[in-house]
């Protein structure tokens, strides 16, 4: 409705450029002709042009007798003066009066209630004279707006006086509002000076003010809704554009709230902001970056920490990819698109250990310089293929052993060959090929590979998943090979020299039907599989080759790889101590022989000697003498995600950019709050 | 003043009586006449003004013959049914003389302030005071073998020990400081709070007839392990009940034996009031006043068999409560058996343990340990 409503306007405009003339001369009343002089017009004009400008809300007044339907008439009337983007219109024609409020700020601040009673009613005191009714009307709208602004915010609505009590040396945002606004003098006047330098060079160089407030309390409301009506009430914003009720619209900005009383912060992004700092990016980066500080009351370090890491998140988004836990990312998809790309993208890192990541970046000059950074900060995974496609080219890159060794140049150009198509044109199937092609070469896991045509598709699916298992488990890949080979010895050697096992720790089983042979790589698995073990693994698995059963040797290798695999040192110190505990278990019962021997003690008690009815409670009473309260940093013991490998699976609670919300002034914020 | 030593004689046939735990009766070991005590009492009155004259001579305190240093202490009286002379410190009150074996009753040791208020008589004979003793031993696991098989019984005595019982309305006063926390997590901080009260506290309670041990020559720790005497089965003091035991008069003042009760009650009285400071978090004595009242004091004599056994060259000391039973006494220890059984259940419970160990390492790895 709000955007509907400017353009129904221009719309009408620029139709009818004629009757727009009154608005344009700043007429909020219109009369019939005799009853108004021009003098008097003028003044009660000047008093509404008045209001409208401090309120941001146009009052109109049109007394026609001759319109009969007058609820349409004045809709019509509206459309053509009405001007501002919140206003009241009363009208009259002979025997009745129409209020129509529009806009959100009109019609909260102006309700029925308000009009009918108090407006009304200050309008009819006045008899006679219509000059003293009509000001009388206009006085009335602008006390029940300042009483609504009042309450709203206990921000003066036109924003200044607020920001009133800011020392000179305080540097101002491009729109001129201090960038420190340091009610609690938590900072030196130096620390303050130096702060909001920092944080000016930081808006001007992103175009996006970054403002930090403290207050000492929030009078009612919730952080986040204060840090948002300070934000849109002050006029905050980049490019902000001051609209009609002295608050900003579209302004880029993110301020940082703190208020003392509760130990409350909270974070308002705005405009493009929103978008640069994601709610993985604030929750995640940002505030483990400066919170501690501020916990420990450090407040000038914490604050020169915020300033760094909001620097970071808008130079990452400046560079075409704002920092989030997403694994693809890009412009032209929706957030839906993202979300089910994303889920995808996450499941395949956690069985796999690789990370697939594809970020359309329209802003990179440089993928490949794009692509070495976002590898170097921003992977989730150690093991990954990462993607970058840009306007000036596409990088592709695989980082981590294993990651490497699954793709192959020869997988690399695959996964090309499946993509290039797409790029450029069609990014949701580009992304949807890519993710193809590279789920099936990163889970891709044959260890069992025979010329045997005979054995079943489920069995070798499933003996395959269970070594897959232990590999995960353990770091030892075992591979089975059956061919007819004359030198089951070199098909083993073979193959591991080949490339394809790129496992640092590896058993590979070869074995022509009659004799195997079994080789050992990487001292993990050398550990494990000693001759012995081997030798039993192999005493196992041949009578089954023997008697032609491929399914059952294959069941006896992974059974016997899995004992082998759990296999673990027994652990001495563990006995030892057990024994000893034992030995000194020993002493317990015989110190209870020990006392049967002695039988002579002294008494030092006389209970029984006390007549039970006769103890009699004379005084029993708590006197307090005082208390004292402690306040400590609560500790949060959290497990950490491990970093590398399989990481990831921390972010599950967040869906990949922004959430936002709607503050009091109908500005749209993102952010987070909280406690420090 | 002479040394008055009494002894009662059978009426009927004139032989020395004896006090039977048994039956609460004296018997007559000689011709089996029982009496009551209270019958003898009346017919030694009966008897009273020969009495005098047979006692007179009979028996005399003869310091003379000792040398200073020896006869601290010690005095001598002659048996009055075979004027053999029995040897006894300040203290004794009643024998049996070594060579007839008739009880002797120094009765001035029973007169003006020794006059005992109440009598516990024996309830349990000397047989039954060896039963006990053998039964003391059983179930010893680390007393030597050889004690149960080598070890004799060189001497048993019943004697009548002095006690002294005390009885008062005891009151404690006390204070002590305390502290309750609560804590609480708001907005990332943990917050602690610390009250720090007075505590007051006070009760009165009444204890009856404590007893304390009167005699030095009786360990107190040894009469103390005796407890309890059912002391509502006491009597009115007679002479006639000692007569075949042992008896000594008190050697230690109640005012001195006091200190010993009070000790006792102050501490049944400190814990009984401490313990009413429960629901704090730290709790710390401040002061403690005890106040007692209504105090009385009552002489008591009370039933005790002594025993005294050797073995290996010592002497080992057993007391038995001769109304109820109970016997007390340290036993020795069997060094190498003590070290025998701590082996015995060590190497037990560290097979256990390590069978645990192991058990847990095999399920741990699947059986696939080799």
């Amino acid at each position: 409705m709000k955007r509907v409503f400017p353009i129904l306007l221009i719309a009408l405009l620029l139709l009818v450029p004629v009757l727009s003339m009154h608005a344009e001369d700043g007429r909020y009343v219109y009369a019939d002709d005799d009853i108004l002089t021009e003098a008097e017009l003028q003044t009660v004009n000047a008093r509404a042009a008045e209001i409208a400008s401090t309120r941001g809300v146009g009052v109109y007044y049109f007394f026609y007798s001759a319109v009969e339907d007058l609820p349409s008439y004045i809709r019509e009337f509206a459309e053509e003066h009405v001007v501002e983007e919140n206003a009241l219109v009363l009208g009259f024609n002979e025997n009745y009066y129409y209020f129509l409020q529009i806009g959100p700020v009109a019609k909260a601040a102006l309700p029925d209630s308000v009009c009918d009673g108090a407006i009304l009613d200050a309008y009819r005191a006045v008899k006679g004279d219509p000059e003293r009714k009509l000001l009388a009307y206009l006085n009335a709208a602008d006390d029940a707006l300042a009483a609504y602004f009042e309450t709203q915010s206990g921000l003066i609505p036109s924003g200044t006086s607020d920001l009133s009590g800011v020392p000179a040396n305080i540097a101002m945002t491009d729109g001129g509002k201090p960038t420190v606004v340091d009610r609690e003098h938590l900072l030196t006047d130096r620390e303050a000076e130096a702060l909001s330098q920092r944080l000016k060079e930081i808006g001007l160089e992103y175009r996006c003010d970054v403002v930090v407030v403290t207050v000492p309390r929030l009078d009612g409301k919730s952080a986040e809704a204060y840090a948002d009506d300070f934000f849109d009430y002050n006029g905050y914003g980049y490019g902000a554009v001051p609209n009609a009720q002295g608050t900003t619209i579209d302004g880029d900005g993110i301020l940082l709230l703190l208020s003392m009383e509760g130990r409350d912060f909270a974070i308002s992004t705005s405009g493009s902001a929103i978008k640069a700092f994601t709610d993985y990016g604030i929750q995640v980066y940002l505030e483990p970056q400066f919170l501690p500080y501020l916990s420990n009351n450090n407040f000038s370090d914490g604050f020169d920490a915020f300033a760094d890491g909001c620097e970071y998140l808008l130079k990452t988004a400046r560079e075409g990819v704002p920092y989030d836990h997403r694994r693809i990312y890009s412009e032209a998809l929706s957030d839906a698109q993202l979300l089910i790309f994303n889920d995808r993208a996450e499941s395949v890192a956690n069985a796999s250990g690789i990370g697939i990541y594809l970020l359309e970046n329209a802003a990179a000059d440089d993928p490949d310089a794009f692509l070495s950074d976002f590898i170097r900060e921003r992977l989730l995974e150690s093991n990954a293929i990462v993607l970058v496609n840009s306007p000036s080219g596409c990088a592709l890159r695989v980082t981590g052993s294993l990651a490497q060794a699954k793709f192959t140049d020869a997988k690399l150009d695959s996964v090309r060959e499946a993509v290039e198509p797409h790029l450029n044109r069609d990014a949701y199937s580009a992304v949807a090929a890519y993710l193809d092609v590279c789920e099936k070469i990163a889970t891709d896991y044959a260890h069992i590979l025979t010329n045997d045509g005979a054995l079943p598709e489920a069995t070798l699916r499933s003996v395959n998943d269970r070594l897959k298992q232990l590999y995960l488990e353990h770091g030892i890949a075992m591979y089975f090979l059956c061919d007819d080979t004359s030198d089951p010895s070199a098909l083993a050697r073979t193959f591991l020299d080949s490339g394809k096992v790129y496992e640092g720790n590896a058993v590979v089983f070869g074995t022509n039907g009659s004799a195997c042979s079994v080789l050992v790589r990487g001292d993990l698995a050398r550990e494990k599989f000693s001759e012995k073990r081997i030798a039993k693994l192999v005493k196992e698995v041949g009578p089954y080759l023997s008697a032609q059963d491929l399914s059952g040797a294959l069941d006896a290798f992974a059974a016997r790889g899995e004992k082998i695999m759990n296999w673990r040192p027994m652990n001495w110190i563990t006995l030892f101590v057990a024994v000893v505990a034992g030995l000194l278990f020993g002493f317990i019962p015989v110190s209870g022989m020990k006392r049967q021997l002695i039988s002579v003690n002294k008494k030092t008690s006389a209970e029984t000697y006390m007549e039970p009815a006769s103890f009699t409670v004379t005084q029993n009473s708590d006197l307090l003498l005082g208390k004292n309260v402690t306040r400590s940093v609560h500790v949060v013991h959290t497990e950490s995600s491990g970093g590398g490998g399989r990481g990831g699976s921390g972010g599950s609670s967040f869906h990949g950019g922004s959430s936002t919300h709607t503050s009091s002034s109908g500005g749209t914020h993102g952010g987070h709050s909280g406690k420090f | 003043m002479p040394q008055q030593l009494l002894e009662y004689r059978c009426p009927a046939c004139g032989a020395s009586l004896q006090f039977d735990s048994g039956s609460q009766q004296v018997v007559c070991p000689y011709c089996d006449s029982t009496f009551s005590p209270q019958e003898l009492i009346d017919y030694d009155s009966f008897l009273k003004e020969d009495a005098e004259n047979e006692t007179s001579d009979s028996w005399s305190k003869d310091a003379e013959r000792w040398d200073k240093d020896e006869a601290t202490g010690l005095n001598v009286y002659t048996c009055a049914a075979c004027g053999g002379e029995v040897l006894g410190d300040d203290t004794l009150a009643s024998a049996r003389c070594p060579f007839c074996d008739n009880t002797v009753i120094m009765k001035r040791q029973f007169t003006g302030e020794w006059k005992p208020d109440l009598v516990l008589p024996f309830k349990l004979d000397r047989a039954a005071a060896q039963d006990a003793f053998r039964k003391h031993l059983h179930g010893k696991k680390l007393l030597p073998k050889a004690f149960h098989s080598e070890s004799c019984i060189e001497e048993i005595k019943g004697i009548y020990v002095p006690f002294w019982l005390f009885s008062s309305d005891v009151s404690a006063s006390m204070r002590f400081s305390g502290t309750r926390s609560r804590a609480w997590t708001d907005g990332g901080f943990d917050y602690v709070e610390t009250s720090r009260y007075a505590l007051l506290r006070a009760a009165t309670a009444r204890f009856n007839r404590i007893p304390v041990d009167g005699s030095l020559k009786m360990d107190d720790a040894m009469m103390d392990s005796l407890e309890p005497f059912d002391l509502s089965e006491a009597v009115d003091f007679q002479t006639a009940y000692l007569s075949g035991f042992f008896s000594d008069r008190y050697d230690v003042d109640a005012d001195v034996s006091v200190e010993r009760a009070k000790t006792r009650f102050s501490q049944t009285m400190t814990s009984k009031v401490a313990a009413m400071t429960s629901g704090f978090n730290s709790v710390a004595l401040e002061s403690s006043t005890i106040s007692e009242r209504n105090n009385e004091r009552e002489y008591a004599l009370l039933p005790v068999w002594l025993l005294h056994v050797r073995w290996n060259g010592k002497l080992y000391t057993f007391a038995m409560n001769g109304q109820t039973g109970k016997l007390v006494g340290d036993l020795p220890l069997d060094k190498g058996r003590m070290w025998k059984y701590r082996l015995l259940y060590g190497g037990l419970f560290a097979g256990i343990l390590a069978g645990l160990c192991l058990l847990g390492h095999f399920l741990g790895c699947g059986g696939g340990c080799l």
